[in-house]
């Protein structure tokens, strides 16, 4: 243990004295979080849409008119739709055409009377063409009212009765109250990104470090001395785990008090998503440079690959891959797992994604880790 | 014994990199491990260290079996590696203490050993300095005293004076005579037949694999040589003398020259006091007399068919 905490200690020593890969590891994101930040945050603006202004026409004079009408002037919808009422089909045609209104929302006499008879019903909108994303708002928010009528009476029919359905806009409510924000401005998403590249860049210290302190003749000298192999790599692994951890603490601490970054307010699992792509970085450092046995081939691999993970997970840019391939690459990428957990996380996507990805990322260190002590021990012999 | 191998066998496909190896260091010796490159001398140390997988045989070091003791073994050995195996972020006294702490040496007894490795190899004016600061003369002395800190039993070398100034290998030359007056053991190896046989009390020869020789100097020569040539300086000289010295028991061959007068003689003949008389009592005079022997040179190129850096 004392020999293993001795190895840990001096290359924790080694590697701040390295100040060169430290202000590459530190300002690198910092600056090009700033720069990216900052040019591409056009990219990443979302207007304010306001409340779409819908004609709304009741003929209906039977027991359910009112559960329409109270779930179309509700509190929650106002933020979505400005309901106008219409006298008349003319009136709502008229306003249509003048383009005072985007749809007009129609139900018939016999809406009532046929929905309890069980016959098929509708509720008609006429539409303005030519905007077809307020008119997707329209549509959605009809169709959750018809989803939540058809569950309640689907209820009342199977015998549980006493069901008034009165409105279906609780999946807002629904959201995590960790969730902060609805989506991440330029500086929050690289933030993200540029902290999972660099800490992926910390490889690089446990492909050197093990390179020198494991295989070459410094490495071939500590073997010979009585530590135990073990001590030996794990100390090696623990110093360059702490050190990129440190890093990718400051880079964090560094964005969200002087960047303003949204990292939310769930931090112990972004923590524990950081931790845990650390040991991703440092197991495939090592795993590399156990497999090839050379420092120098190990740093040219690491400085190809880890861009190209960076790029398919959308670190650099915001990229979205169609078909299946492509997609289902994305997902060998660790830059693309841990971004995937920090923003689900942040931004209150579902938790068992970010479990998943969570997971992914402990296999994957679980696996570059074994192979490198596979490789070791296959060198030996 | 200190260290007793025996049948030592390492194998890398089908090459036999150590070929059933044997091999023994008496406590307080040099051993000279001598051969080119690929000999297997860097693999036989590798696995000494347990650096490398043993595929037959077995090594004892301290009376232990080097692989199943080897926590134990490995406290008592120095290793000065081929390569310098050094951090050049640590400074000098930084070295020395990681390389003291990992051999178990701990607080002021640490402190103390550090100096006194640093003062061994004459760096401790220079212990808080970075080694990319020092020449690869100074660098090569660092290596020594981080294998120095514990006060090894045994120290094993690896060409420790490869590719440096003369001042630096003859400071590293009285460092390993230090050590062995101390009462170190010895494994030295090196390309340098002058510095074995300057150095060493015993050596041994390795060739492909295998132990060729072993033994001291005296042996080793005794081993490709039958004769010993007397280069010998004179005021004069004729034929009648030529012939005189032809008659003395033991002279195979007699041939003078531009004032020399060359002798063959059997080695072991001890006639050199018969072959001066002869010359004296001629009245020629004796200017200077050179016995060549041997070299271990020549003996490593009879015995492998090739010079030790080929």
């Amino acid at each position: 243990m004392k020999r293993m905490l001795t190895i840990f200690k001096f290359t924790i020593i080694k590697n701040l004295r390295d100040t060169g890969s430290l202000l590459h590891m530190l300002l690198m994101p910092i600056v090009l979080i700033l720069i990216l930040g900052t040019a591409l945050n056009p990219m990443f603006q979302h207007n304010e849409i306001s409340p779409t202004v819908v004609g709304y026409l009741n003929k209906d004079a039977g027991p359910l008119d009112g559960y329409f009408d109270q779930f179309i002037k509700s509190e929650d919808l106002r933020q979505v739709l400005n309901v106008a009422m219409m006298e008349s089909n003319e009136e709502g045609h008229e306003r249509l055409q003048a383009g005072e209104i985007l749809a007009l929302i129609y139900l018939d006499e016999d809406f009532s009377r046929r929905v309890l008879a069980g016959e098929k019903t509708t509720i008609d909108i006429t539409a303005r063409p030519g905007n077809p994303l307020r008119l997707s708002i329209v549509e959605n928010v009809l169709e959750s009212f018809i989803h939540g009528a058809n569950a309640t009476e689907a209820l009342n029919r199977m015998g549980a009765g006493g069901h008034n359905y009165v409105h279906t806009v609780n999946v807002i409510e629904d959201l995590p109250v960790a969730a902060s924000g609805i989506m991440p401005g330029s500086m929050d998403y690289y933030a993200v990104t540029m902290l999972v590249l660099f800490i992926m860049y910390g490889a690089l210290y446990s492909s050197s470090g093990m390179g020198e302190s494991y295989l070459a003749a410094v490495g071939k000298r500590i073997k010979g001395t009585p530590i135990k192999a073990a001590e030996h790599y794990l100390g090696l692994v623990s110093a360059n785990v702490i050190t990129v951890f440190v890093q990718a603490l400051i880079i964090f601490g560094f964005t969200r008090y002087f960047y303003g970054a949204n990292w939310g307010m769930n931090l112990p699992v972004v923590f524990a998503i950081i931790i845990t792509l650390v040991f991703v970085s440092v197991g495939l450092g090592t795993m590399i440079v156990m497999l090839t046995r050379s420092e120098t081939l190990a740093t040219s691999i690491l400085h190809v690959i880890i861009p190209v993970f960076t790029f398919i997970a959308g670190g650099y840019i915001k990229i979205s891959f169609t078909g299946t391939v492509l997609p289902a690459l994305q997902h060998l990428s660790p830059n693309y797992l841990a971004q995937t957990a920090i923003f689900n996380t942040v931004y209150g996507g579902p938790d068992s994604q970010t479990t998943a990805m969570l997971g992914g990322l402990i296999l994957i260190a679980v696996g570059t880790f074994t192979v490198s002590m596979l490789a070791e021990r296959r060198a030996w012999n | 014994m200190l260290l007793e191998i025996k049948g030592l066998v390492k194998r890398y496909g089908d090459v036999l990199a150590v070929d059933h190896a044997n091999i023994h260091i008496q406590e307080g010796e040099i051993l000279g491990l001598l051969g080119p490159n690929g000999a297997g001398k860097t693999t036989l140390i590798n696995m000494m260290l347990g650096l490398t997988r043993i595929d037959g045989g077995n090594i004892n070091i301290f009376g232990k079996d080097s692989i199943r003791y080897a926590e134990a073994v490995k406290k008592d050995i120095g290793i000065v590696p081929q390569e310098l195996a050094i951090y050049e972020d640590l400074t000098a006294a930084e070295n020395v203490l990681f390389f003291g702490r990992l051999y178990g040496l701990r607080g002021r007894q640490l402190h103390c050993r550090v100096e006194e490795a640093l003062s061994f190899v004459g760096l401790d004016e220079r212990s808080k300095q970075y080694p990319r600061t020092f020449s690869g003369g100074m660098k090569r002395r660092l290596n020594i005293a981080c294998a120095v800190v514990h006060r090894p039993r045994l120290m094993i070398m690896d060409e420790p004076t490869v590719g440096i100034d003369p001042q630096s290998r003859n400071h590293i030359m009285d460092s390993v005579k230090a050590l062995h007056d101390n009462g170190t053991t010895i494994l030295y190896t090196s390309h340098y037949m002058e510095e074995v046989e300057e150095l060493c009390t015993r050596i041994v020869i390795m060739d492909k694999g295998r132990v060729i020789a072993m033994g001291t100097k005296e042996e080793l020569k005794d081993l490709v040589s039958t004769e010993e040539k007397m280069v010998i300086k004179l005021s004069a000289a004729n034929f009648t003398l030529v012939d005189k010295i032809k008659k003395i028991n033991g002279v195979k061959e007699c041939v003078f020259a531009e004032k020399e007068l060359t002798v063959i003689v059997d080695k072991n003949s001890n006639n050199i006091g018969r072959i001066i008389d002869a010359i004296t009592a001629t009245g020629s005079e004796v200017y200077a007399l050179n016995v060549e022997k041997p070299t271990l040179e020549s003996v490593f190129l009879t015995l492998t068919g090739r010079t030790l850096r080929d």
